[in-house]
């Protein structure tokens, strides 16, 4: 019996919009500024599944959903560099990375 | 181009903003030049005036002597300007107080005497633009033109309040004209999707609707009307929209420039017959009754609060609001009586207003103070300023003779014969005349008449420069008041085919 | 086996001058020695112009390649060409502002280049991989660029704020394209566009709520309501060029995607999403322009008026017309011309340090600079929708429209919003006419930033002045 069988597609997106929430969940409450990068990854990964659960279930012959998630894990590691290389800025100026100590501009 | 192939209407208005890029542009040392660039200007566009006055036919009612070229031509958008027996007599007054305006600036003084020219240059063809415009958005891009100009002469060169004033003045008149761009885009779209032309031109707009190939709802003519009506009521202003006026009129400079060339001269009441009047007759005759009721409530209110102030601009601020009350009444007897008092009284307010807003300037320049109290019995000192004085009094009350009374006495002929107004209207807006012979010569009795204050300093007559001003102004009064057929005549055939047509709209419900 | 797609070099050539010279110039900026770094940035100004004369020589162009991922039509390239002038007037604005605040390094050009490359593939993108990878390709760019100031600390907080809302936002938007590929078998726009009336159940539902994530995505970055918390504080925290960068070109190449997607990929479901964009359109105007309304900081006040022209910009896609489309095309160039004319103002009076960009330090400026009052006078005129200037038409060709498409009720919100924008506006204005209040501020006025000024005026009177040829092209 082939996974495809044995787990129908409903669980898998059900997973990946749990995670999907999980992610969005940290990016809102964490203070820390790298929990809330934690955050953004977790989203953007459980998008990643998504695609490949819809590649794999229902396009099998078309490679756009796995392009796609490449393409997704490249621009998160991007966007991750930029992030955590400001994270240190920050750092490195304020010896702080919590997000409630920045109150230069009004919110 | 039009029938005698030069594009006369335009150079009305071109002639202005010409004068003023060259006051902009005359280096800051030569105020004698800058001057006669402003001055030269303001007479071209008078003498275009009685040009246009002369070429003008007086035996037609439609738009004459039409320049066009097109804008926007997707959208039907033209550059159109024309005249007609409606905006005719409007043009004339704009110019002939143009030149005014500039005198009492200069006669005034103050800072940056080229910026103040060159805006009251822009706001002259401004609003030249406004009665002339033949396209709808256009007339719009005028009538918003107005503004800036206006509002940087209070703010620039106001009293104390100067910047509140300017502030609440756009506030007010820019909120209200904008709710007009509403009615002008649903009037395109109705028009386009009815007729498959989309076109701003009002002939042709009108033509549409008066031969009923636009066939207008009656909530969406209601809608529409509302949109205009808004506009030109917060423009006028009409009761209860009048807080900015008196307000602007208060903080505007002493001088009385400001008062002559931007507030006195109504484009909102020309707006009312322009586009509610005749582009809405089902709608203006539904509404009539309950516009009627402001127009009274203002002139009441108008002269009731003019009678208890002491500050003489704040005076003829109200008295302002109580003529427009007046006018308003004249416009929306929707009958030929009514329309033509109105425009007589249009003219004949801007004048005589106009005149008084300058004495009061030249008085509060010699006293510093507006007050009526740090005056009286200045007379005997200042014989000239008091018979001009005395006799644009006399015209604002309405003395036969001169020229507030035919526009009053036409008003109220106008709207006891009314069909949707009547003679109760009339008997309660009389108390509103009573009233303003009243403030009127007490203000005059308390600044000229009585014994001299023994405070106040010898008080000088008027120079030459103010003389010229003020003889200027008196000179239509008196025409106008002894033979106003010169003026009547030419309207006449527009008048009367707009009656024709709400007459016709009326008998057809 | 994959097969390489034919692709059309004539609709790419505009791409691989921006990119092609950006990557040259980021190496050769290398061998420009630390203080001559202007060279740079006017060597950028040479590529953009370059690609603009490439989008110039496209009128009238039609295509599409890489498998009808790119496509070029008239909308795209008139859109692309405001997102180069956008880039063009920012790099001239910004030439003398970075030495003036010690900040002058070659990155800044070179990543202005890529982030208007960005802005270039995601207007011309059909396809929603390429749309994703555009956004965030212009995304990281302007990042960097908001931080550019570090470590002035205002900066570094700009630019944090905005990395962190729009990765989030990045999240939203994956999602959607994730749901909408489940739902359609593909990212083009056209094949979406094929498979939507032939989905039933979940799969109709998969397909409306991926675009709902979708629009949530392109929201943020557009800075519609509710998503537009962060505008405030990254344009008033980024460099002044920067900020004046971000509030025209993004929003406009953002809007020009929305657009694509909303009427070429989910044309079929317009019932659902027009509705909810009027909301938004509503809410969008409603909190901009009180917003503004309320502030005392200019760039914070110019932040939150950006957000109510935002609302006005939806009216082109909820149009959904030809006439929709014109005007959207014209709105984006108007304000373009306005929002830029008014960043240079504030760049002409801001010295290094200056934090708090308060409305008192215009006043008087009348007195001190005619030249900058009268940029600051059409700026601002143009904003408030004021004749005879080109934001009167764009607003009046944005109203026609969506009366039009059946909103009146839009039409009569927008006159509201407008009159509400006009107060702050003309406020600013008389300000500016009126004494000083303070101190007087430096000013300062050397040739690339008068020019850059001059030319945005310019443009706002001639579209006032003559918009025919504009408004007609599609």
């Amino acid at each position: 019996m082939s996974m495809i069988d044995a787990v129908p597609l409903s669980w898998v997106l059900t997973l990946a919009a749990i995670l999907f929430c999980i992610g969005l969940f940290g990016v809102i409450v964490r203070r820390s500024l790298i929990g809330v990068l934690f955050g953004v990854e977790l989203m953007l990964n459980a998008v990643n599944i998504n695609l490949i659960a819809f590649w794999r279930y229902l396009e099998p012959n078309l490679v756009a959903g796995q392009v796609f998630a490449l393409f997704i894990i490249t621009i998160a590691a991007a966007e991750a560099a930029v992030g955590l290389a400001m994270v240190i800025a920050v750092y490195r100026t304020r010896r702080t990375i919590v997000a409630d100590d920045m109150r230069n501009l009004q919110g | 181009m039009n029938q005698i192939g030069f594009p006369l209407v335009s150079l009305a208005i071109a002639l202005p903003a010409l004068g003023a890029l060259l006051v902009w542009l005359t280096p800051a040392s030569q105020t004698r030049v800058a001057r006669g660039f402003a001055m030269l200007s303001a007479l071209g566009a008078l003498a275009t005036a009685v040009a246009l006055v002369a070429r003008f036919d007086a035996s037609q009612a439609g738009y004459q002597l039409v320049d066009s070229v097109a804008w926007v031509a997707a959208w039907g958008l033209s550059y159109t300007v024309s005249v007609d027996g409606i905006s005719l007599w409007l043009v004339v007054l704009t110019t002939l107080l143009t030149p005014v305006s500039l005198m009492a600036s200069w006669n005034a003084g103050g800072a940056h005497p080229r910026l103040q020219q060159a805006l009251l240059l822009l706001l002259a063809g401004a609003m030249t633009g406004v009665f002339v415009a033949q396209d709808m958005l256009l007339f719009y891009v005028f009538f918003e033109l107005t503004l800036v100009p206006t509002a940087l002469l209070i703010g620039i060169w106001g009293g104390d309040d100067r910047r509140r004033a300017a502030q609440t003045f756009l506030v007010y008149t820019f909120a209200g004209s904008v709710v007009m761009l509403v009615g002008i885009v649903g009037l395109y779209q109705a028009h386009g999707v009815q007729t498959g032309i989309y076109t701003f031109d009002l002939a042709t707009v009108l033509a549409s609707l008066q031969l009923g190939a636009v066939q207008l709802p009656l909530e969406t003519e209601r809608m529409l009307f509302a949109a205009f009506l808004i506009a030109f009521a917060v423009k006028l202003p009409l009761w209860p929209f009048h807080s900015w006026l008196t307000t602007a009129h208060t903080a505007a400079p002493s001088s009385g420039v400001v008062d002559i060339a931007g507030m006195v001269i109504k484009i909102g009441a020309y707006g009312l017959i322009r586009f509610n009047v005749q582009l809405f007759p089902q709608a203006a005759a539904w509404a009539a009754p309950a516009i009627g009721v402001l127009a009274v409530i203002g002139v009441l209110y108008g002269g009731w609060i003019a009678f208890g102030q002491r500050d003489m601009k704040r005076i003829l601020a109200f008295a302002t609001v109580s003529h427009l009350g007046l006018i308003v009444l004249g416009i929306f007897a929707l009958n030929p009586q009514g329309l033509s008092g109105a425009l007589l009284q249009m003219i004949s307010s801007g004048i005589t207003t106009g005149a008084l807003f300058l004495i009061v300037g030249m008085l509060a320049a010699r006293r510093d103070s507006r007050d009526v109290q740090h005056f009286g019995g200045i007379w005997g000192q200042a014989p000239f300023l008091g018979s001009i004085a005395l006799v644009m009094v006399l015209a604002s009350i309405g003395l036969p003779g001169l020229s507030g009374f035919i526009g009053e006495f036409t008003i109220m002929l106008g709207a006891w014969i009314s069909p949707v107004l009547g003679w109760t209207y009339v008997s309660i807006a009389v108390i509103g005349v009573v009233l303003a012979a009243a403030y009127l010569l007490r203000m005059f009795r308390l600044v000229f008449m009585g014994p001299p204050r023994e405070a106040g300093a010898p008080l000088r007559d008027a120079n030459t420069l103010e003389s010229l001003m003020l003889g200027v102004l008196l000179v239509p009064t008196l025409v106008i008041g002894l033979y106003p057929n010169a003026l009547l005549l030419m309207m006449e055939p527009s008048v009367q085919q707009i009656a024709q047509q709400i007459g016709q709209t009326l008998a057809s419900r | 086996m994959i097969t390489l797609p034919v692709i059309d070099w004539t609709i790419v050539a505009q791409l691989l001058v921006v990119f092609g010279g950006a990557t040259v110039l980021l190496l050769l900026d290398l061998a420009i020695p630390a203080g001559r770094k202007q060279v740079t940035a006017y060597l950028a100004l040479l590529v953009v112009l370059g690609a603009a004369a490439v989008g110039v020589m496209h009128a009238g162009v039609s295509g599409a390649t890489f498998g009808g991922t790119l496509r070029l039509d008239p909308f795209r390239t008139a859109v692309g060409l405001v997102c180069l002038a956008a880039a063009a007037l920012s790099i001239l604005l910004a030439v003398t502002f970075l030495g003036r605040h010690q900040i002058e390094r070659g990155e800044f050009a070179v990543l202005v280049l890529f982030g208007v490359g960005g802005m270039l593939l995601l207007v011309q993108a059909a396809d929603l991989v390429v749309m994703f990878l555009s956004l965030a390709l212009l995304s990281i760019t302007l990042y960097v660029l908001a931080g550019f100031a570090l470590p002035e600390p205002r900066s570094e907080e700009a630019a944090l704020k905005y990395l962190l809302t729009g990765a989030f936002a990045t999240g939203f938007l994956v999602f959607g394209i994730a749901l909408i590929y489940g739902a359609t078998g593909s990212t083009t726009l056209a094949t979406i566009a094929a498979a939507g009336p032939g989905l039933t159940g979940e799969y109709r539902l998969y397909a409306a709520a991926g675009l709902l994530l979708l629009v949530v995505g392109l929201g943020y970055k557009a800075s519609l309501v509710p998503f537009h918390m962060w505008t405030p504080d990254v344009y008033d925290g980024a460099p002044t060029p920067v900020a004046a960068f971000m509030s025209v070109a993004s929003k406009a190449a953002v809007l020009a995607a929305l657009t694509h997607v909303l009427l070429v990929g989910f044309g079929e479901l317009r019932a659902l999403w027009a509705p909810i964009l009027a909301v938004v359109a509503a809410a969008t105007l409603l909190v901009g322009n009180i917003g503004a309304l309320v502030q005392q900081n200019v760039k914070r006040m110019l932040a939150y008026s950006s957000i109510g022209q935002a609302g006005f910009l939806l009216f082109g896609p909820i149009a959904a017309s030809d006439r929709g489309i014109d005007a959207l095309v014209f709105y984006l160039a108007g304000y373009t011309a306005a929002n830029l004319a008014a960043f240079a103002v504030l760049i002409a009076l801001e010295a290094r340090g200056e934090t708090e960009w308060s409305m008192a330090r215009l006043s008087g400026l009348w007195q001190r600079s005619p030249g900058l009052t009268l940029a600051l006078a059409l700026a601002l005129l143009s904003l408030a929708g004021v004749p005879p200037t080109a934001g009167f038409i764009a607003k009046f060709a944005m109203l026609d429209a969506v009366w039009q498409a059946g909103y009146p009720a839009l039409v009569v919100l927008g006159v509201v919003t407008s009159a509400i924008a006009a107060a702050y506006y003309l406020r600013v204005l008389l300000r500016a006419a009126g004494p000083a209040e303070t101190d007087a501020p430096p000013m300062f006025g050397d040739w690339p930033l008068r020019l850059g000024m001059a030319l945005a005026a310019l443009a706002i009177v001639v579209l006032g002045l003559a918009p025919g040829w504009l408004l007609s092209f599609s």
